[in-house]
């Protein structure tokens, strides 16, 4: 965390369109895309956060306190019958004492009282969290400056588009974004601004599907042919885990949700680089195929980069690249299948031949920044 | 014993009545009895409240709506709505269209339906212009573009600022029964009440002479 | 009422094997049920027995995904080949299957059938009947639900495998589309035999109450069992039907093109989940409140006192039967729903709580005072107010609906509803047959063995459905093969509770079984509890003989109110 506020204020001081240093990428790699394959395969080191233990939005953190509150009213009810029915084995066991049982067999003021005692409870308890309820079904007021996500589930992954990042109202589609699995097939984290609330709109594209992260305190559950919708405003930063709550399949117990909450400015950057994405992508295709062709990977990496001569390009290319090869790269320790290395290596040598591309084209004349 | 036999035997059918009765009941009663609660609660599919939206007045109340499209079943074609989005005004009618063409070289017969969100907005949201379950057949290559009238009635919760409006194209096979909105479409055009949603102002003479010419497209 | 002499009963037509295939006799058919629902619930058992393998070791999967990965295959496609049980895409398919036929097999022939079994043995007892009213329906019952059980097992062996949609079946994935092999379609089916053989059951049960009664047993004196029987009749009457309505609605549009939840037809996959829970709803109290009505008997036999606040626990029975059709919806609070329904399903759902409350205070005081005697029966009967108090608990903050949105479909509401049927309802099944099991075979059941059955079951529930909710508060969802590390602990403990129970249960079947061998009950009243009951059954001896009683009731009855 504090190396990425360091580079953010370089950045700062650099100004804001200077992308950071190619030495730096894996640091921003790691942040933006932590745990990617990790998420998918090795139930990463980023413990979950639950909606009750460390809520990260307001919504989870209402209903945190609203779950305590209606713990607290409600808990005599639990302990009350099992102390009493613990004191009652104890004192009223049959001793061999020749005792007669009682004869009661009621006591209209006891059961009036035991009726009405719990009706209480819930009233306070219903009358508490009223205001929650609302807060949480209505959709909230002065909506000016909110993202808008359209969350669509597919069998077993998410597609998110940025309906509206947050301030101006998108007039062309390149003012919205797109995004969803990455080029090697995994979850591309959602990424979120702390402090802007954001306004899902979830459906989906087959079965039910429900979008769950738990330390955000939200559940909607996604229909075909059917909005449904839901709020909340992430107040931390961090990485949070989530997963489908709705069975959909073979799938569904893969079918992971990653979000990641940022800066403005980590936004603004994480926004640059993904208006360069469809291409780079394109470019970076060349690359994972199992066998590179060298011209063919120069070709595709001259083609990206000489379409415009701005230094995010470059940025964008080693980005994307780092963030899918990183993915797998992160913990290669934890590989059980990795345990000689063969799969570092691999990687490894992938990105060489990244780098040796771009030398290339860079020894050929094209220009030398961001390096 | 007779009494008895027979006051048993009564209670038995009234008994045997019951399920056969509640079987009934879901089976038949309950499709329609939902589809009236989508309608008055708005959260059915394909939310369309024309009634609420006619006698809408301009409020001077704006909100952000967002048109999105999607495509399943693997068609071919390029759908997309003309803008991202638009600035429209509560109580007034706004007006987009949604561009479809077919990029494949086979004939497409195409069933669209709509949705809306958030819940809270679509049961005070009317369709004038509507698309939705006017099923198409497309030439290869051809373009259509489908315009789509709708409005906000004032009784819409002050808080909600942003509406998403998207419309999804399946496949149909081409002898499919034609949908009760297209006949409801035909109806109009024929002008019998002149209206594509019931209860809803009739089309204008422009509106009606386009519908007839996509209808024509469609019979093709 | 019937007549007070003794009716000559034909002879039986036939001996051994074949008499008990073709009886009409109420005793034996509730005794075939008893067997039929021990053998359910050791084939649902193992099922959950490898369900908890599967959780107990989920990195079997989490290393094909990564291997697969390694070789440069998107995630996508990589889980096509089938090698291995769980460890891919076949075997997620499987674990869906298992999680799926678990609860059908649990649900529809464990717990129902279990206490239908039991009503139809003692509750004709209880009122001083010779039979049910209507033998041969009675017999028809418990032969349907032979082959819904067969249809839905053998679904397994077909291809495509069993239902894997959930026992919710919903829609859009329960359809050809997503469902594609004929598993889905022996599911409904089997879902359908079960639902006439409730109804056939329900219909007797109400007749039988209603007509049959000895003399002097008025509505007033009827024993509770027999009024929760009765409430749970009609509530089988009126909601089965409905839930063959939406199986049916899934099974056209599965094979005959209709299109009731097919959104791009006008349909709507959200009907199918209003009607579903239009019936299962009540139908999570048809699975416990026969077993509320059995325990009040238990807990003041073993009291040595009359049940406390009878008329009371009529009520609640009967209101909890009534708010359990108001309030289905309180399952669907994702789905999305307007302000004012979500307030009226959360409220209305609140509300179960104090009938509930109503029963378990009277339970209680029926205790207080009593000389206590702590039969098996008996702990168990405790052991379900302690567990059950704590399953109720949990569904205090499912109804809440903001506390619902994060708690849905995790496993919380694993927890809620495996305290609620496992630590109420199977420890209810467990005191009802500690307590008539002499009544019914005239052989008693080991006490001493049944106090470490006791025991074993207990601390096993407490650590698999206790420990799954704190699982699902910190985000576990609900019917995932695979998790995130950070469940691992919590999960071995779940497993542990499992095997724990599982133990206790096969012991259990093993003590029924050896029981047969044991000396018979002389008595007609081992427990010797019949001065603190209401019912008749422990007036005529154990097991009773054909025609019930030699001597047909006015036997002299408590008015249980006074």
């Amino acid at each position: 965390m504090r190396c990425v506020l360091l580079l953010l204020l370089s950045c700062l001081l650099l100004g804001a369109s200077e992308p950071p240093p190619t030495s730096d990428i894996d640091r921003w790699v790691s942040f933006f895309n932590p745990d990617l394959y990790a998420l998918a395969g090795r139930w990463p080191a980023t413990p979950i956060v639950g909606a009750f233990d460390a809520p990260a939005s307001d919504i989870a953190r209402d209903t945190a306190r609203a779950t305590w509150l209606s713990l607290a009213v409600f808990l005599p009810f639990l302990v009350l019958p099992q102390v009493l029915l613990v004191w009652i084995i104890w004192k009223f066991r049959d001793r061999g004492d020749g005792r007669r049982a009682a004869t009661f067999v009621g006591n209209h003021t006891l059961e009036i009282v035991w009726t009405a005692i719990p009706i209480i409870a819930l009233v306070i308890v219903s009358v508490a969290i009223w205001d929650l309820v609302v807060k949480t079904e209505l959709p909230p007021a002065d909506q000016r400056r909110d993202m808008v996500v359209e969350v669509r589930g597919k069998s077993f992954a998410w597609d998110y588009k940025y309906q509206r990042l947050g301030g101006e109202r998108p007039t062309r589609r390149e003012d919205q974004i797109e995004i969803g699995q990455d080029v090697a097939g995994l979850q591309e984290p959602l990424v979120l601004v702390k402090g802007r609330r954001v306004i899902l709109n979830l459906t989906s594209n087959d079965v039910l599907h429900a979008w769950w992260v738990p330390a955000f305190g939200v559940k909607k559950d996604t229909i075909k042919g059917r909005y449904t919708h839901t709020w909340f405003t992430p107040e931390r930063t961090g990485f949070f885990k989530g997963q489908c709550a709705e069975l959909c399949g073979q799938g569904h117990g893969i079918m992971l949700i990653s979000a990641l909450v940022v800066e403005e400015p980590e936004f603004a950057l994480w926004v640059e680089l993904q208006r360069r994405r469809a291409e780079t992508v394109r470019t970076w295709t060349a690359l994972a195929a199992r066998e590179v062709d060298p011209a063919a990977l120069d070709a595709a990496v001259a083609a990206y980069l000489e379409r415009g001569a701005d230094p995010w390009r470059l940025f964008a290319l080693r980005y994307w690249m780092a963030s899918n090869l990183l993915s797998w790269s992160r913990r290669p320790n934890e590989f059980p299948r990795d345990p000689d290395g063969t799969q570092a290596t691999w990687i490894a040598a992938r990105r060489a031949l990244l780098e040796e591309a771009i030398a290339r084209w860079q020894a050929r004349g094209g220009p030398s920044t961001g390096s | 014993m007779g009494a008895l036999a027979s006051s048993r035997a009564r209670l038995t059918l009234l008994l045997a009545g019951i399920p056969l009765a509640m079987a009934a009941l879901a089976f038949f009663a309950m499709p329609p009895l939902y589809s009236l609660w989508c309608r008055l609660t708005g959260t059915g599919l394909r939310p369309n409240n024309p009634e609420a939206a006619q006698l809408a007045q301009p409020t001077g109340r704006f909100l952000e709506v967002f048109f999105e499209s999607r495509v399943f079943d693997d068609l071919p074609v390029e759908f997309s709505c003309s803008v991202p989005s638009l600035e429209v005004e509560v109580g007034r009618e706004a007006l987009v269209a949604y561009r479809l063409r077919n990029a494949s070289d086979r004939v497409l017969h195409i069933r669209p339906i709509h949705q809306v969100s958030p819940v809270a907005a679509a049961a005070h949201f009317g369709m004038r212009l509507c698309f939705c379950f006017n099923d198409q057949t497309l030439q290869p290559g051809e373009v259509q573009e489908f315009p789509v009238a709708f409005t906000f009635a004032p009784s819409l919760d002050p808080r909600i600022a942003t509406v998403s409006i998207c419309y999804s194209l399946f496949a149909i096979s081409p002898d499919a029964p034609r949908s009760e909105a297209q006949l409801r479409i035909q109806r109009a055009i024929e002008g019998q009440g002149g209206v594509v949603s019931p209860n809803f102002r009739r089309l204008s003479e422009a509106e009606l002479e386009r519908l007839r010419a996509e209808e024509r497209r469609g019979e093709r | 009422m019937t007549d007070a002499t003794a009716l000559p009963l034909p002879a039986p037509r036939y001996r051994g094997l074949m008499d008990w295939l073709t009886t009409t006799d109420h005793k034996k058919i509730g005794l075939m049920y008893f067997w039929f629902v021990v053998i359910m619930a050791i084939v649902g058992g193992a099922m959950a027995g490898l369900i908890r393998v599967q959780l107990a070791m989920p990195g079997a999967t989490v290393e094909a995904l990564q291997q697969a990965a390694l070789t440069g295959t998107t995630a996508l496609n990589l889980f096509s080949d089938d090698t291995g049980l769980f460890a891919d895409w076949g075997g997620r398919h499987l674990y869906n299957q298992l999680v799926t036929m678990h609860a059908s097999i649990m649900i529809f022939f464990v717990l129902i059938p279990g206490f239908v079994g039991f009503a139809n043995y003692i509750v004709p007892l209880m009122i001083g009947a010779r039979d049910m009213a209507f033998p041969k329906m009675n017999a028809l019952g418990f032969w349907l639900l032979i082959p819904a059980a067969l249809l839905q097992l053998a679904s397994f062996f077909v291809a495509g495998g069993a239902a894997a949609s959930g026992w919710t079946a919903y829609p859009p994935l329960s359809l050809k589309e997503f469902s594609a092999g004929p598993g889905q379609d022996m599911w409904i089916l089997g879902v359908h035999l079960v639902g006439v053989s409730s109804i056939l059951a329900a219909i007797n049960f109400i007749v039988t109450i209603t007509s049959l009664r000895a003399p002097g047993m008025t509505w007033g004196k009827l024993p509770l069992f027999a009024w929760a029987t009765y409430f749970v009749s009609i509530i089988q009457l009126v909601a089965t039907p409905v839930l063959a309505a939406a199986v049916t609605m899934l099974l056209l549009d599965r094979n005959f093109g209709t299109t009731f939840t097919k959104a791009s037809q006008g349909g709507d996959p959200v009907l199918y989940q209003h009607i579903f829970w239009f019936y299962s709803h009540p139908a999570v109290y048809i699975m416990i409140l026969p077993g509320f009505g059995a325990i009040s008997h238990v807990i003041a036999a073993f009291s040595g006192k009359r049940v406390f606040g009878y008329t009371g626990m009529v009520l609640a029975i009967g209101v909890i039967s009534f708010i359990g059709f108001i309030v289905w919806a309180h399952h669907m609070f994702t789905v999305g729903m307007p302000l004012w329904a979500q307030a009226y399903f959360m409220y209305g759902s609140l509300v179960i709580a104090v009938p509930t409350g109503i029963k378990v205070f009277s339970w209680l005081a029926t205790m207080w005072g009593g000389t206590l005697r702590f039969t098996t029966a008996m702990k168990f009967a405790c052991g379900f107010i302690s567990m059950f108090v704590f399953g109720g608990f949990g569904g205090l903050f499912l109804a809440l609906t903001p506390i619902d949105m994060t708690l849905h479909d995790s496993y919380f509401v694993v927890g809620h509803f495996h305290m609620a049927m496992v630590g109420g309802s199977v420890m209810l099944l467990f005191a009802m047959t500690y307590y008539w099991w002499p009544k019914m075979t005239g052989r008693m059941l080991c006490e001493r063995q049944g106090t470490w059955i006791f025991w074993l079951m207990l601390i096993g529930i407490v650590l698999a459905f206790m420990t799954m909710h704190v699982t699902g508060a910190l985000g576990m969802a609900r019917r995932v093969p695979v998790y995130f590390k950070d469940f691992l602990i919590l999960n071995h403990i779940s497993t542990l509770g499992y095997v724990l129970t599982f133990i206790a249960s096969l012991w259990f079947v093993v003590d029924l079984v050896r029981s047969y061998w044991r000396p018979p009950v002389t008595e007609n009243d081992p427990w010797r509890v019949n001065d603190v009951q209401q019912s008749f059954e422990w007036a005529t001896s154990c097991p009773p003989p054909a025609h019930n009683f030699d001597r047909i009731p006015p036997i002299p009855i408590l008015d249980p109110k006074r």
